[in-house]
């Protein structure tokens, strides 16, 4: 899963295309970043027999050694509302970015729609706040720019029963600190980044990126970008999905279980109102089933299936930090992407590592 | 009076505290295995789905689990309770069938089949211990129980585990009697202290214990188990029972390899689980195949399908058991009516 080079020809028509939208008054390109092993638009194809609210057109506008640009044009009804924009979709190899200059809300109720009906044969991968932290520093050393914050939205863990957003905004240029000390801050209060906002006030840098993997610039190109960031986080997704990659039982020899065991940084389950709210948690994932085996006196076991590919899973807590996430008979990477992303953004963030039996 | 939300709460609290239970006792019974198999005792744990007969009279007796003494020729019949029934007379029944673990008894992982000696160990609920030791001295010294075998009461308990570093722990502590090991003797009396945080990947393997499990604990293991193990899609399909127990053979193996061993899972469980499946809508006999289904697995149901099951089988028995009470108050009704007009 090596990250593909950007041809100078696909820089050029893709710059062509958000210049265009860098132009306007508070204008920002945004950039979905996507895994699959099928072709987008057969993926979309597929997808448009079935959905009777969206229609599309596109046309391809490069092709070369696997790479391929189209430029897609849609229409979602929405009720009475009609959503309309246009983006272009790039791949390169297995990594597929959906980049758009339209509003935020043609990405929310337009592009991320399109891409969570595409589930499972197109994943939305994620990224941590402490990976964010290190793309950052990868992405300052290689630029050789100073990177400063605008504001960050911090998450931390539901706070018993609600997500608590912060926000922080400077109003002078050279109140503005640099991106590490957003993060020295939330470690120190205990949270983690969601999302941050980047600039630097030596060159034409500008962008926020997001756990969620989004990455939104509102200066610079996207080859610089691409280069120097996405390539970034897509080594942290390649790892992610490798790490999902055939745990399934019957993927195994002798079909024995290959868990999973997600680590927290403090003792969390100690608290026997965290492991219910754990439970509530797992409800509300979305299109699944499960069934509470045990309830968390002293620890939770939950059965779980993945109501859009039937992967199923169980969770058990581990300890007093620690979650096990147990593959079950078929288990697809892209539904361990989308459950553990679900405890990430809604329980807390932690580490995923191989569980040794 | 109860209301009907009250008859029904109830239920439903009755039927999750024995789910609970049944996987404490599979936990239990992993946890002795992995016990006896890692800490140097002089036992071997044998099987939790052994075949034992009396060997006088041929009948076959149940233990829950099966140790050997290291030399093969001592062993132990383990009978684990997750609850001992109330009133006394039913206990007192209970105690009478495990006075048949009393008798020479053969299917031991030796040649022969057969031990020289062996002894009698059972594990009672926490919950119930009290209550048990003080109704079985009783028993034993009025003579109404007489063991032939050396005969042992532990108590069992899933406890919170701040005391021991944080972890799950199931304590096993002696109670009453003695088996006829020294050692085994001396290790309960010291309390057992299975530690359930290592038993999390051999539960995957280990689901079911000898004793058949709640109805609704075999309804979600098909559900979110076995039923995604054998179609791709969320939607009906049509399976055969032995395809259910093919995969249920695959991936919940046995407790052991000894000729003879029944399996983890018996094919009446998942009959009666799909025979309830069609009772709640969802599933359904093929009428040209008797063991043919098909699931209604497409249809949207509650996510929390463990409490979706749980209620609708409550409400099922509350039904029956209401419809039985008007049949009978209607039987007695005519009963009088025709002594009346005699």
């Amino acid at each position: 899963m090596a990250h593909e080079r950007l041809t100078t020809t696909l820089s050029l028509l893709i710059n062509q295309y958000t210049d265009a939208f860098l132009k306007m008054s508070r204008g920002a390109i945004k950039v979905l970043s996507t895994f699959s092993e099928t072709r987008f638009v057969d993926m979309v194809d597929r997808k448009l027999l079935e959905l009777e609210n969206i229609d599309a057109d596109f046309r391809k506008v490069y092709e070369e050694n696997g790479s391929i640009l189209w430029n897609f044009s849609i229409e979602r009804r929405i009720k009475r509302r009609k959503l309309e924009g246009s983006f272009l979709a790039l791949q390169l190899g297995e990594s597929i970015y959906l980049i758009t200059g339209q509003p935020t809300e043609f990405l929310n109720d337009g592009l991320f729609y399109l891409a969570q009906k595409m589930y499972p044969e197109l994943i939305m991968a994620y990224i941590t706040s402490e990976e964010i932290y290190e793309v950052l520093g990868s992405f300052s050393k290689s630029v050789g720019v100073e990177l400063f914050y605008t504001k960050f939205v911090a998450k931390k863990m539901f706070g018993k029963a609600s997500t608590d957003i912060s926000f922080a905004t400077k109003r002078e240029p050279k109140e503005y600190d640099p991106y590490t000390e957003a993060f020295r801050e939330v470690r120190s209060r205990g949270l983690w980044i969601d999302a941050i906002r980047i600039f630097s006030k030596s060159a034409p840098i500008e962008f926020s990126i997001s756990r969620s993997g989004v990455l939104k610039y509102y200066r610079g190109t996207f080859d610089t970008y691409y280069n120097f960031l996405l390539s970034e986080i897509w080594g942290f997704y390649a790892q992610r999905l490798k790490r999902f990659e055939n745990r399934g039982r019957r993927d195994q020899p002798e079909k024995e279980p290959n868990p999973l065991l997600m680590e927290f940084d403090s003792n969390v389950f100690e608290d026997v109102a965290v492991r219910k709210q754990l439970i509530k948690i797992i409800g509300d994932y979305d299109f699944c089933s499960y069934s509470v085996i045990y309830g968390g006196n002293p620890h939770v076991y939950v059965s779980i299936v993945d109501r859009i590919d039937n992967s199923s899973f169980s969770l058990r807590t581990y300890g007093p930090n620690s979650i096990v996430i147990m593959p079950q008979v078929k288990s697809s990477k892209a539904a361990l992407m989308r459950f553990s992303k679900h405890l990430l953004d809604n329980f807390r963030e932690g580490t995923i590592s191989d569980f040794n039996t | 009076m109860e209301t009907s939300e009250e008859i029904l709460e109830k239920c439903k609290n009755r039927k999750r505290n024995e789910l609970e239970r049944y996987y404490q006792t599979v936990l239990l019974t992993i946890g002795l295995k992995d016990f006896f198999g890692t800490t140097g005792t002089d036992f071997r744990f044998i099987s939790a789905e052994p075949k034992i007969i009396i060997s006088k009279s041929l009948s076959e007796v149940f233990p829950d689990a099966v140790f050997q003494y290291s030399d093969d020729n001592f062993g132990i019949l383990c009978e684990i309770k997750t609850s001992m029934p109330y009133p006394d007379h039913f206990l007192l029944e209970e105690f009478r069938q495990l006075e048949r673990y009393s008798e020479d008894v053969k299917g031991w992982d030796t040649p022969t089949k057969q031990v020289q000696n062996h002894d009698i160990l059972l594990l009672c609920h926490i919950m119930d211990s009290d209550r048990v030791v003080n109704r079985i001295s009783n028993w034993i010294s009025k003579g109404e129980i007489n063991f032939k075998k050396p005969f042992c009461i532990s108590e069992w308990g899933v406890i919170e585990s701040l005391k021991f570093g944080e972890r799950d722990i199931i304590l096993i502590r002696h109670r009453f009697g003695e088996t006829g090991c020294v050692s085994l003797n001396r290790r309960l009396r010291e309390n057992i202290k299975l530690d359930v945080d290592r038993l999390v990947a051999q539960y995957e393997k280990c689901r079911f214990t000898r004793k058949e499990p709640p109805l609704e604990y075999i309804m979600a293991q098909l559900w979110t188990c076995i039923f995604p193990a054998l179609h791709e899609k969320t939607e009906n399909f049509e399976v055969n029972i032995n395809d259910l127990l093919k995969v249920a053979y695959e991936y919940y193996i046995p407790w052991s390899e000894i000729e003879g061993e029944y399996s983890q899972v018996r094919k009446k469980w998942i009959v009666k689980a799909m025979d309830n499946f069609c009772e709640i809508f969802l599933a359904e006999k093929i009428k040209e195949q008797p063991e043919n289904y098909l699931i209604y697995y497409g249809k949207r149901i509650e996510k929390d399908v463990g409490e979706y099951f749980i209620e609708k089988t409550c409400r099922d028995e509350i039904e029956r058991a209401r419809k039985r009470g008007i049949k009978e108050a209607l039987e007695e009704a005519q009963k009088r009516l025709t002594e009346f007009k005699q």
